[in-house]
């Protein structure tokens, strides 16, 4: 059983194109703010870093983390998204 | 910048050594791997601290810098933070400066024991957060051996500037390599070593204030308890400088770690009550169970005990009970009952006569009980005088035989007057009397059977009262059966077992209902067992066979009973052969009487009257499948008589037709292959047809 948000949808169903940070899942205006601070503006920029990390869970919650003090859920829900929408657009 | 590329590089080296795969090393990867690195030295060791380590980052991380500035709680304490802070400061021109020193200085080794200590050092604080460093004493010893050469190195130095700052560089170089491996947890020293300028003496740095808060004294004593403040110029060794950065996030990390602590312990605590609690409850559990069935037992015994007492009441000579039994004392003539007696006995033969009374009544109730329950006991369940009169000699040792039968008339006599005591007489028909003379039996009443015994009997009871209800329930069926044709003469065991046990006693009933079952199938000869179809599902059904089938209702069971195929007119069958062979049309093993053959001829072409051109019938009495077999003159005339045989019911049984090539049939019956004169049923009464039947099913209704 999917149990993937509303937002994770929207977000993989389509090129993120220019998509601001906050349209991540996980990410809601606090962290997206955070994050925008630390110059990821865009969500190509944090799918950037993802990449980087060579899309390794660890790596990437950790950084998550890290940067933008996100808890478990939230930097676990961003993984997965952007995993997922490098499966189907990558 | 040379000094992260430097560390790229390190890192890049030290990850891959560890084997996972190491991605570019940027800015904003290098904390990641750092503390990845640090991880994986130490073992993966609590990551979740990691997260409260994570907390003090944000201050840290908003500098900017991605160089670690993790904690330097190696020994060199103050002096770490101010070359880091240094080497951050000036950035490339210190990495160079620092290489070269690297490469020169002798003291790389004391870098390197250092380095080692400090990673040590690292990695225990990187693991368990900053608040744990000083719980850890572990690794204070290592720090203590680190902080001497470090001394002696640091104390080597020059106090020039550029020397320290190249030493301090150097090995500021080296313990930045492991600090960065651990985790960011110093940037908050930046701007307090910012702040301090004085590099001169590395000492008095610790006195320093700011860096007093900064530096956290990793004492060889417990750590645990240290507070920020203590700089301890002295015991440099000891101080172990923990990239701690505010008091007010230390004390956070304090309280965390208490908290984590308690809970631990409470957890600790809690496992341990839990197998106890865990036992407890089963223990209780079990008690529970235990007092329940010792309840129960308690009172079967009570019961049982019971049932003994009354016997042995009887038998017992007790004054009280000489109230009830009247031992025909002289002493107490007709005041008991008014009756005048024949003889009186006196007290000790009374006495005398109890004891074999007694002795009796036990003999005699197990001779009852083993007549009602054991399989294979042959007697009657009742002693003889004279089997009684041998017991007793046996069982009371009496010498004298003379004796011993006075006594026992006396006993008998007495049991006589006192029916209470359950023996009974009987003369040689078996008749109860009350005449000494013609006593010859004695039978107790009270039958000692044991328990299993007594449960045996009513099982069997019961099964035999389910038979009977049985048996009255096939007879109604069949009885509906012959009025309405409709219906097929049997009846599915299901359908009778839902008749028969309402539905909520079917669950329970369930073990009686197979026993009534198999009773049947076995030992039932009426009923007959066989696999119906009902409905397009198959089921073991019970027929109810009639006891004699030969009486006039006989023919009635060789009828047509309708159907099976609707619109059997409209199929218009291609007719290969003229000959059929036609199944099912009766069983061989219970046809009786001299004429069925006859009469199943008679039924088919009855059946087929519409058609004339039958011109052979054979009636396979060997068969097992009832076979008939026909030939028709025409193709024609076969397929007409196939659709008003093929699918019939005929008897109860489903009739099917098939053709057979004509060469094969001529072969088995040779003189069919002359013959042409068309059959007729050899009398009028159309006995086949003469119950009406239905041509499809729909016309039930």
């Amino acid at each position: 059983m999917s149990s993937t948000s509303q937002k994770h949808r929207n977000f993989v169903a389509e090129p993120m194109g220019d998509k601001l940070v906050t349209e991540l899942a996980g990410i809601g205006p606090v962290l997206g703010g955070r994050l925008q601070d630390k110059g990821f503006d865009k969500a190509y920029v944090v799918l950037g870093q993802f990449l980087i990390l060579k899309k390794d869970k660890e790596m990437f919650v950790d950084w998550l983390k890290d940067t933008i003090l996100a808890n478990s859920k939230q930097a676990s829900d961003c993984h997965q998204c952007l995993s997922d929408w490098c499966d189907s657009f990558l | 910048m040379a000094s992260n590329q430097l560390s790229d590089e390190e890192l890049r080296e030290e990850l891959s050594t560890f084997g996972p795969k190491v991605g570019p090393i940027t800015d904003s990867t290098r904390d990641i791997y750092m503390k990845r690195l640090h991880n994986l030295r130490a073992g993966h060791l609590n990551t979740a601290k990691k997260g409260q380590v994570n907390v003090q980052r944000p201050s840290r991380k908003l500098i900017g810098f991605s160089s670690d500035e993790s904690d330097r709680e190696t020994a060199t304490g103050a002096v770490e933070t101010r070359t880091r802070s240094k080497s951050r400061k000036l950035g490339k021109p210190i990495s160079a400066a620092a290489s070269v020193p690297r490469q020169a200085n002798p003291s790389t080794s004391n870098l390197a024991r250092v380095s080692i200590g400090k990673k040590t050092l690292h990695d225990v604080n990187n693991s368990t957060g900053s608040g744990n460093r000083y719980t850890r004493s572990r690794t204070v010893s290592s720090k203590t051996n680190s902080s001497t050469p470090w001394q002696n190195n640091h104390q080597n130095n020059t106090p020039a500037k550029d020397v320290e700052f190249d030493s301090s560089d150097s090995e500021g170089e080296g313990r930045k390599r492991t600090p960065e491996r651990s985790n960011n947890a110093s940037f908050s020293v930046n701007p307090r070593a910012r702040t301090t300028t004085n590099l001169n003496q590395t000492f008095t740095r610790n006195s320093l204030p700011t860096n007093r808060r900064v530096q956290s004294e990793l004492t060889p004593s417990p750590r645990s308890s240290t507070p920020l403040g203590e700089a301890s110029s002295s015991t440099f060794s000891s101080s172990g400088h923990n990239s701690v950065d505010a008091s007010p996030n230390l004390g956070l990390y304090k309280r965390r770690l208490e908290k984590l602590d308690a809970e631990l312990q409470l957890q600790k605590e809690f496992k341990s009550d839990n197998p106890v609690q865990r036992s407890y409850m089963t223990y209780m559990s079990w008690v529970i169970v235990l007092l329940t069935a010792a309840f129960f037992l308690l009172l079967g015994m009570l019961y049982l005990s019971g049932v003994k007492q009354r016997i042995v009441l009887f038998g017992d000579p007790d004054t009280q009970k000489l109230q009830a039994d009247n031992l025909l004392l002289c002493g107490k003539l007709s005041t008991l009952e008014g009756i005048a007696y024949e003889n009186c006995y006196t007290e000790a033969e009374a006495q005398k006569a109890l004891k074999y009374v007694d002795v009796l009544s036990k003999k005699l109730s197990q001779e009852a009980g083993d007549y009602r329950c054991k399989g294979d006991y042959t007697g009657t369940g009742s002693l003889t005088k004279e089997t009684a009169l041998d017991y007793l000699q046996d069982a009371l040792g009496e010498k004298s035989f003379l004796e011993t039968s006075d006594t026992l008339d006396i006993a008998m006599h007495l049991a006589a007057v006192n029916q209470h005591w359950g023996i009974r007489l009987k003369n040689r028909r078996g008749a109860p009397t009350d005449s000494m003379s013609s006593v010859t039996w004695l039978e107790s009443v009270y039958p000692t059977m044991p328990l299993l015994c007594r449960i045996w009997r009513s099982i069997q009871l019961i099964l035999n009262r389910v038979f009977l209800l049985l048996l009255d329930i096939l007879k109604t069926h069949y009885d509906n059966c012959q009025t309405n044709k409709d219906l097929k003469p049997y009846l599915a065991i299901p359908h009778v077992r839902d008749m028969l046990i309402p539905h909520n006693q079917r669950q329970a009933a369930n073990r009686v209902w197979l026993k009534a079952v198999s009773f049947l199938s076995e030992n039932e000869s009426r009923v007959r067992v066989e696999v119906q179809p009902i409905a397009g599902e198959d089921f073991t059904v019970w027929r109810w066979l009639p006891a004699c089938g030969n009486s006039v209702g006989s023919s009635n069971s060789k009828v047509w009973q309708g159907s099976a195929f609707e619109n059997q007119q409209k199929m218009v069958n291609y007719c290969p052969t003229p000959c059929l062979k036609i199944r099912n049309m009766f069983d061989k093993d219970i046809e009786h009487g001299s004429d069925w053959r006859v009469t199943v001829q008679d039924a088919i072409l009855e059946k087929c009257a519409d058609n004339h051109d039958i011109v052979h019938i054979a009636v396979d009495t060997s068969s097992v499948e009832g076979c008939v077999y026909m030939k028709c003159s025409s193709h024609a005339a076969a397929g007409k008589a196939y659709h008003a045989l093929h699918g019939w019911w005929f008897d109860g049984k489903l009739v099917t037709v098939k053709y057979l090539r004509l060469e094969r049939y001529h072969e088995r019956f040779p003189d069919a292959r002359c013959a042409v004169t068309p059959l007729q049923p050899s009398n009028d009464k159309r006995a086949s047809l003469s119950v009406p039947f239905y041509k499809s099913t729909l016309e039930i209704t």
